[in-house]
């Protein structure tokens, strides 16, 4: 039993005093009541629950109301949403190891793997179409990024509808520092294009740093940037062992120490700033939104804040390279599970399997109701559908540099990769560890061999322990 | 000399001025702000647009964005709860901190124990083991004792610092009081009590008030039990709040803007005190006490 | 009288132990608790829990590569905080002890430091000395005095600025309460010393410090446990980085515990922190008491 945390948007519901709610399974429940009333008709027969973290409850809240508005829920059995405090992972697998009632819970790829085995989260291929759930899982599953199925499946069967799909460490542009330099529409193809323009940018003198690179001190800071520029110029191969579980394929004289040659030799230059090893993640977005980087490694939802007039200075002028040799970034994404719990009755699981289906695909009307509220309000993608909406088209298509960057968006998702070893739980203290090792190689603490070679080490003991 | 002594103190009032003013005008400054100006390279002395709607969406209010031209809704941080609960809970432990170890800091100021210091000093030692090691049993005990979720439990918590601490502090404020005096009334026919109460606390009095401030502020600023016990409750003090804020994708002129309001009680629980320390100049025509 | 008196101190003691019983076992039990736990490999996330003795501490002195970082980094943090925060206090309080116009005032701003939380003085001091977006670097890039954006958080001199700005939060506390104890000294000793045609040192030596020594100690055995125990300011002012320049050993001990879930391994590190911040504070009382 083990519950490591991976994903980005996990690590943003990390908060410093944990323990109070991961010992003792410290946990705090709301209830979103609104004295309505309601027609009478199937029901549950108790109020189903749903844990989340940190994210936007107040957004959450506001989703399940809508469903239980939807489904003429009575008052006294609506839908309760808690929202866990400390490492949503861990949070939720005390829950489920302990058999407290829950419904639905966010999942990530390790704790999928985890999950299933231990017979917490149910597989969902089998769900039909019946008087309460609308959809059949049929319709569904065709309409899923590939990735989705890739990452969330164990054994064939897939466990859960996706909460958010998101690709990151994406190039992001500034549009109008570009044309400045007479370089628009020259995007890079691959990682070392990258290098070579950014050096062709620095010499023109325009800005301080013409690049801002993924290396802020975060869990998903440094070590993902590291990963994925590995996987995307070398396949997954070049990082890890394809069997489970996945131990490290990486070594000194491997792409591994090329990827931090580059990084080493754009530090040594000037081409970025060195204070990127100690910003949060809120500097990171704050400096590009500045408007004095040419080019930023990031999410692709990030084009929604960098071209949001309130919150940044180049907004409409933030453009994303399109993946044309190489695919860009890995796989950061969550979905929602059905839990497996013990006191449902009657048509609860029904009810429980029509709630997943509202969440992660369209609601009883044949909306995508979430999916487009999160596309709209946070530009988070659940299915290349949502992308489609013209609503969604309208909308983002007026914000953003151009419309046709939803496209790239869509196409970034379709390929995107999902490193092997997030499949695995020893994979988050080896990120802890190369958060702290691979600064080391740039401000020349240590060589680079060495970083390489103790990461690797580390890798293959936590690997094998398990 | 007279002039040179001016001179120096006038220097030594504008750096010190310099020194403290200046992160506080900053934190400031990005309140008043909205989000695409506090970030700006290099950054603007004075807001070009400045803005109360940080304050108001952090109150839980929606305020107008200039910028954006559209309105943006709150904050989503309970702010104003934790604002007034820190209030409550702080003064409480002041009061009752207060209270408990002045006659507690007496005792052992006068009492004349062997190796009383060593006692001391074990118990001061004790407390530096760093929070994060002890808050799992705190949490435990927190737990079976009904002390989470509630101010109570909180208060408790918070005396259990303060206490130990202020006894310590005020121990030897009054073992460095004249004895004398307090010896003089009881010639004079004080009980003990009244000799208490009416010679010896008002002489201690700075250190007893100093000793209430600084409980307060103690109280006000934790945050790991505040955390613990109080996190996502509706008995939620600020510093959660703030906490929950940083980590979050922050949007930092909310945070400064919250901060700022965070400011506001213990600003004038300073005030307050030092206009308190101003009446205080204690002129002993007895001989010195040196330790 | 004297009979009496001790008496009645007893029966204060008395009524006293009931308290210091409860303030023993709120302290002792998780001394003892953690101590427990420091000879475990409790960890969460790999669902371990057995008992192994002294394992964690003999991995952590000879074949932890941080540690000595750690202690480094620590010992440099403590040190200069505790004594640059304590010069500060000292400063402040000799020159707020002086009559002048607008010392009201100044009394009032002198503490506002200290009612900052460390979360807020934290925040703060991120974007005062942020490399593009900052207060400082700004300043100094505007009035022309650098040509590019200074980054003050290097390897080098991150812990320095760390030490900075908990000298910012933490000096008025000390200052205040030094400036108590100023207020103590009968006005006759001044009189006397000017009498006597003495300098300003001597008059600090002899008329100030005597009354002084208790609470500097007071003070710097305050302003070092603070220091030594500092999580939050370096979490979030530099989260231990650049890479492991500013892991002071309490930072350690909390990225070990709630980021690596590594509670065993975390309580073996606090412990040791405790030693040390003992020696140290150990080491001042001795130091100031000696001190004539």
């Amino acid at each position: 039993m083990s519950g490591e945390k991976i994903s980005r948007r996990r690590y943003l519901e990390l908060t410093a005093a944990a323990v109070g709610g991961l010992a003792v399974g410290g946990i705090v429940g709301y209830s979103l009541r609104k004295p309505e009333v309601m027609p009478p008709g199937p029901a549950p027969t108790h109020s189903m629950v749903m844990i989340i973290g940190g994210f936007k409850p107040d957004v959450v809240r506001e989703n399940i109301a809508e469903f239980d508005r939807e489904w003429s829920i009575p008052m006294d059995k609506r839908t309760e949403v808690q929202s866990l405090s400390g490492d949503l992972t861990v949070a939720t697998e005390t829950k489920l190891a302990a058999g407290a009632p829950v419904d639905i819970c966010y999942s990530y790829p390790y704790a999928t793997t985890t999950w299933s085995k231990a017979g917490w989260i149910l597989p969902i291929d089998d769900i039909k179409k019946t008087d309460i759930v609308p959809y059949d899982m049929s319709e569904i599953k065709g309409k899923l990024y590939p990735v989705v199925v890739e990452a969330y499946s164990v054994e064939g069967k897939l466990y859960g509808l996706p909460y958010y799909v998101s690709d990151y460490g994406c190039i992001l542009t500034n549009e109008e520092l570009l044309a400045k330099a007479g370089m628009s529409d020259d995007y890079p193809t691959t990682w070392k294009e990258l290098y070579e323009k950014v050096e062709v940018l620095a010499k023109k003198h325009i800005v301080d740093y013409p690049l801002l690179p993924s290396w802020y001190n975060e869990p998903f800071g440094i070590p993902w940037a590291f990963v994925l520029e590995v996987i995307n110029q070398g396949g997954n191969e070049a990082m890890w062992a394809k069997e489970y579980p996945h131990g490290p394929t990486f070594d000194v004289g491997t792409l591994a120490e090329e990827v931090l040659k580059d990084w080493k030799n754009a530090w040594d230059n000037g081409w970025v700033p060195k204070g990127v090893l100690t910003m949060k993640q809120t500097d990171f977005l704050g400096e590009f939104a500045t408007g004095k980087y040419f080019y930023q490694v990031n999410a692709e939802y990030y084009l929604g804040y960098m071209n949001d007039p309130a919150r940044s200075k180049i907004a409409g002028k933030c453009s994303i390279v399109p993946p044309k040799k190489q695919p860009w970034g890995l796989l950061d994404s969550a979905i929602y599970s059905l839990v497996n719990r013990k006191d449902r009755k009657d048509k609860d699981l029904e009810f429980a399997q029509a709630l997943l289906e509202f969440l992660g695909y369209k609601n009883r009307y044949g909306q995508y109701y979430v999916g487009k509220r999160w596309a709209i309000l946070e530009f988070l993608k659940t299915m290349p559908e949502v992308l489609e909406d013209p609503e969604v088209k309208a909308i983002w298509g007026a914000k953003l540099y151009r419309v046709e960057d939803l496209d790239t968006v869509n196409k970034l998702l379709s390929i995107v990769q999902i490193p092997l070893a997030w499949k695995a739980p020893w994979y988050t203290k080896w990120n802890t560890i190369a958060q702290s090792e691979l600064p080391l190689a740039l401000t020349g603490q240590k060589s680079i061999k060495e970083v390489i070679k103790t990461l690797r080490d580390k890798a293959e003991e936590l690997s094998k322990s398990g | 000399m007279i002039n040179k002594k001016k001179i120096i103190i006038a220097i030594g009032c504008f750096l010190l001025i310099l020194w403290t003013l200046t992160p506080i005008y900053w934190l400031f400054n990005i309140s008043f702000m909205y989000h695409a100006e506090a970030y700006t390279s290099p950054a603007h002395f004075f807001p070009e647009k400045p803005t109360i709607s940080n304050y108001l969406r952090a109150l839980g209010f929606s305020a107008y964005n200039e910028l954006s031209g559209q309105i943006e809704g709150p904050a989503g941080y309970p702010v104003k709860e934790g604002l007034i609960n820190s209030a409550i809970v702080a003064t409480a432990v002041a009061i009752i901190t207060v209270i408990i170890a002045s006659p507690a800091g007496y005792v052992m100021g006068r009492l004349k124990l062997p190796r009383k210091n060593l006692l001391l000093i074990l118990l001061l030692g004790s407390r530096t083991l760093p929070p994060v090691a002890v808050l799992i049993p705190f949490y435990v005990i927190g737990l079976k004792l009904g002390f989470v979720g509630n101010i109570f439990g909180l208060i408790i918590m918070h005396l259990s610092i303060t206490i130990p601490l202020m006894t310590w502090i005020l121990m030897g404020f009054f073992a460095s009081l004249p004895i004398e005096v307090e010896k003089a009334s009881r010639v004079d026919g004080c009980t003990r009590l009244q000799s208490l109460l009416y010679v010896v606390f008002p002489m201690a009095s700075s250190g007893i008030v100093a000793i209430g401030l600084l409980s307060f502020l103690i109280s006000y600023n934790e945050y790991l039990f505040a955390w613990v016990f109080t996190q996502g409750t509706p008995a939620v003090t600020l510093q959660p709040v703030l906490a929950t804020m940083w980590f979050m994708i922050g949007e930092l002129n909310i945070m400064a803007a919250a901060n700022a309001m965070g400011l506001i009680a213990p600003t004038i629980i300073c005030i307050v005190f030092q206009k308190y320390i101003m009446k205080l100049r204690i002129v002993d025509p007895v001989s010195i006490v040196i330790r | 009288m004297f009979t009496k008196r001790l008496t009645d101190a007893q029966v204060g003691l008395l009524l006293l132990l009931p308290l210091i019983f409860l303030l023993f076992f709120l302290n002792g039990y998780p001394l003892v608790y953690s101590f427990w736990l420091s000879l475990t490999n409790y960890d969460i996330s790999r669902g371990t829990s057995d008992f192994i003795g002294f394992l964690n501490y003999y991995y952590l002195f000879f074949n932890d590569p941080y540690f000595l970082n750690s202690l480094r980094v620590t010992l440099h943090f403590a040190i200069e905080a505790t004594i640059i925060s304590t010069l500060l206090g000292l400063g402040i309080a000799l020159l707020l002890n002086e009559n002048f116009r607008g010392r009201g005032l100044i009394r009032t701003l002198v503490l506002l430091p200290w009612a900052f939380s460390t979360y807020a003085v934290a925040t703060l001091f991120r974007y005062f000395l942020a490399q593009n977006v900052g207060f400082l670097s700004s300043l100094l890039y505007t009035l022309g005095l650098t040509k590019e954006m200074v980054n003050f958080l290097t390897v080098e001199h991150a812990i320095d600025f760390v030490a900075l700005a908990f000298a910012w939060n933490i000096a008025p506390l000390g200052a205040f309460f030094l400036l108590a104890n100023l207020q103590v000294i009968p006005e006759d000793l001044f009189r006397q010393a000017k009498i006597d045609k003495a300098n300003v040192f001597q008059r600090f030596r002899y008329v100030i410090l005597p009354f002084l020594k208790h609470p500097l100690i007071v003070t710097l055995i305050l302003n070092n446990l603070f220091s030594v125990t500092e999580t939050t300011l370096i979490l979030i002012l530099t989260g231990g980085g650049p890479g492991v320049s500013t892991q002071t050993l309490s930072y350690w001990a909390f990225a070990q515990s709630f980021i690596n879930y590594s509670f065993g391994y975390g309580a073996a590190i606090s412990w040791v922190l405790v030693l040390i911040a003992n020696v140290i504070g150990l080491t001042y009382f001795l130091i100031v008491t000696k001190l004539r």
